[in-house]
């Protein structure tokens, strides 16, 4: 059986789920004319059966009988020793001045004794919550730690692979990848050809089921880089001739310099948000604008890719590669772009104040 | 020794979850009554449907309720107590649900007092009729084996991979469920006091992942069509976040067609999860929608009788006739 909210399994005999805690639907129920059946089974045999109670109209079934909580514990709760073994009565009595200790304790509590206890409790509550927090945010950091590390490995390996594989099949074209390549980085090797330029793979990229697919489709790259580079908004914008589809796409900065992944590049004008849907391949010039908002940092200096992917196969397409760097000592933010596809030979070089 | 076995497999574990609601469309003057009960070697699930036709007088002892009311009820508890009484392994005694079910129906008449006057004379009158359509379900070898037993026009169903299928044939002189739409025929037999009847039953194995329900008819009895009903159930799966959600989105989604009380009592079995419900059943629901209900709205009646001639084999595949 599964709850009916979370879909987790539930346990045998249990009345609420022990991942969401709601309560778990009766095994047995219905609305049928219940208190005819009681009177049926009752001793006296002429008693007309009571008419239907309203709860029995109700289309839900019966909810889940409460647990009752066993009697608080009191002096007068416990039992007289009037037919009680010795033993017992001395137990008895034990307990009764231990009761009424209790008792006196709770009575000598002066409000200002409760409201430390109270204090102390809540400053002990938040104690604790602190200390969960930090745990978790050391925890999260080293988890960003180590990721860093696989990456680092994993663009290790994709390099030995790259060179291994570009000796041993020295025809292939750039970005057209052979089929039967194991491993995840292997998928992306034509991109590690063209020009210098490393893509992680889309394993790395979106931690999604499927490995990404060595599909580079055509495109266009307009840019434009106002004049003064830094102090205004760079904005690019791709133009994706893949085939119909629907589509969600990212711009996702490849390669920063802290070496980490980061999609803060969001796009922002497309009113469906990621999606975007290709009804044909005639009709696929869409444009996607990367831009960045407010001053371009240096942390913002770095390649990006524009990145479709299709959400039916979730195979992902990467159709453009920009690049934002620092072009100091011509005293501007330049930016840059180059066509990734296979074949493609439409990369792109602009200066600033050149906008394509 | 070997039926042990079978039976002591664990129907719990088999099962992902329950499913049922019970709406009135005149609220307080709901004639519909569902049971369903699980344990580790048997499942009931069951809906009843007092006629409020030929079962609407009154009977002033049981709170001025209608004779639709009162069987419907009757016949509910009189399954459960049945039930109760049926044990891990064995042939369920049918012979004594009918003597419980006559026994609470006679309690009611007696207790009830007089009725207070059917408009309905002659022929077509009945004291305290109801339909029923209940599935008893329990493992077997290959797979789930499920009894039904139905009279009138309450159906079960059966919803897997495959689509939907309906496992009884209503008791209507032979209509078939989209002749049933749009004639209005009597039923030929229903459990009444005044009648005699008759409880079908068949059998049947789910050897696969499937939705067992039991609906009344005034969950399939509303569209043009039998395909509607059947996305209806998928298009309303697929997009619920989970079971509880989709329970009531069905609900609401039947309740918006239908002109009559409407109940379902059902069970998912052997799916696994809720996502894997919705996950074997997805294409199905691709594929009624784009051969079936894609265009329906446009379609003439001739249209949708050639639509439905296409349907019906698979619909009827597993139909069992009295």
């Amino acid at each position: 059986m599964f709850c009916k909210y979370c879909g987790k399994a539930i346990d045998e005999g249990t009345m609420r789920c022990r991942i969401c805690g709601r309560p778990v639907g009766p095994l047995e129920g219905g609305n049928g004319f219940w208190d005819l059946k009681e009177e049926r089974k009752a001793p006296a045999p002429a008693a007309a059966p009571a008419p239907a109670p309203a709860a029995e109209k109700q289309s839900a079934p019966a909810p889940d009988p409460v647990p009752v909580p066993p009697p608080p514990a009191s002096a007068e709760a416990i039992p007289t020793a009037a037919a009680a073994s010795p033993a017992d009565n001395k137990a008895i009595r034990e307990l009764r001045s231990q009761v009424k200790k209790l008792q006196e304790q709770v009575r000598e509590l002066t409000p200002q004794k409760r409201g430390a206890l109270i204090g102390g409790a809540i400053l002990l509550a938040l104690l604790a919550l602190a200390l969960g927090v930090f745990v978790l945010f050391q925890l999260r950091t080293l988890n960003g730690k180590v990721q860093e590390l696989e990456l680092q490995l994993a663009r290790n390996q994709a390099a030995i692979e790259a060179v291994g594989q570009a000796s041993a099949q020295p025809g292939q074209p750039a970005g057209t990848l052979p089929e039967e390549q194991s491993g995840t980085e292997s998928k992306w090797q034509g991109f590690d050809q063209l020009d210098g330029i490393r893509l992680f793979s889309r394993q790395d990229l979106f931690d999604g089921p499927n490995k990404g697919k060595d599909d580079p489709r055509g495109q266009s790259i307009k840019m434009g880089l106002p004049d003064n580079g830094y102090e205004e908004t760079p904005i690019f914008t791709a133009r994706y001739l893949g085939p119909a589809g629907t589509y969600r796409y990212y711009w996702v900065k490849v390669e920063a310099n802290d070496a980490t992944l980061e999609t803060y590049f969001t796009p922002l004008k497309e009113e469906d948000g990621y999606s975007f849907r290709v009804p044909d391949a005639s009709d696929s010039s869409k444009t996607f604008v990367l831009s960045i908002s407010g001053e371009v940092k240096q942390e913002h200096l770095g390649r990006y890719a524009f990145v479709a992917e299709d959400t039916q196969t979730q195979s992902a397409y990467v159709s453009a590669i920009v690049e934002l760097y620092d072009r100091s000592e011509q005293g501007a933010a330049v930016s840059r772009a180059e066509g990734s596809a296979a074949g493609d030979s439409r990369g792109q070089e602009s200066g600033a104040g050149n906008g394509n | 020794m070997a039926i042990e076995s079978a039976a002591g497999s664990g129907l719990i574990q088999k099962t992902d979850f329950l499913f049922s609601f019970c709406r009135e469309k005149q609220p307080g003057e709901g004639e519909d009554s569902i049971a369903y009960a699980l344990n580790e070697c048997r499942a009931m699930l069951a809906v009843f449907d007092g006629c409020g036709g030929s079962g609407a007088g009154r009977y002033p002892g049981l709170k001025g309720k209608t004779g639709a009311y009162l069987a419907a009820r009757a016949a509910c508890a009189a399954w459960m107590d049945w039930f109760e009484t049926l044990g891990p392994a064995g042939e369920p005694d049918q012979e004594l649900l009918r003597q419980r079910l006559m026994d609470y129906l006679r309690r009611c008449e007696e207790n009830g007092g007089e009725d207070s006057g059917s408009k309905l004379l002659g022929s077509m009158s009945r004291r305290l009729p109801t339909t029923a359509a209940v599935a008893l379900c329990s493992p077997g070898r290959s797979g789930i084996d499920v009894t039904l037993q139905w009279a009138g026009d309450s159906r079960i169903y059966l919803l897997d991979g495959e689509g939907l299928a309906q496992l009884t044939e209503d008791d209507l002189g032979g209509l078939d469920a989209m002749q049933n739409l749009s004639a209005d025929a009597p039923l030929t037999n229903a459990i009444s006091l005044s009648r005699d009847f008759s409880i079908h039953s068949a059998r049947l194995t789910m050897g696969r992942p499937g939705l067992l329900f039991a609906a009344t008819d005034g969950c399939y009895g509303y569209f043009s069509t039998p395909m509607e009903f059947e996305h209806l159930l998928l298009s309303t799966l697929q997009s619920a976040p989970n079971i509880r959600a989709w329970e009531q989105s069905l609900a609401d989604a039947i309740g918006k067609a239908a002109g009559d009380d409407y109940s379902i009592s059902g069970a998912a079995f052997s799916f696994g999860s809720f996502d894997n419900v919705k996950r074997q059943l997805a294409r199905r629901c691709d594929v009624v929608y784009r051969t079936y209900i894609y265009g329906l709205e446009s379609c003439s009646r001739e249209e949708k009788q050639q639509l439905w001639e296409h349907y019906k084999p698979h619909y009827e595949r597993l139909l069992c006739r009295p």
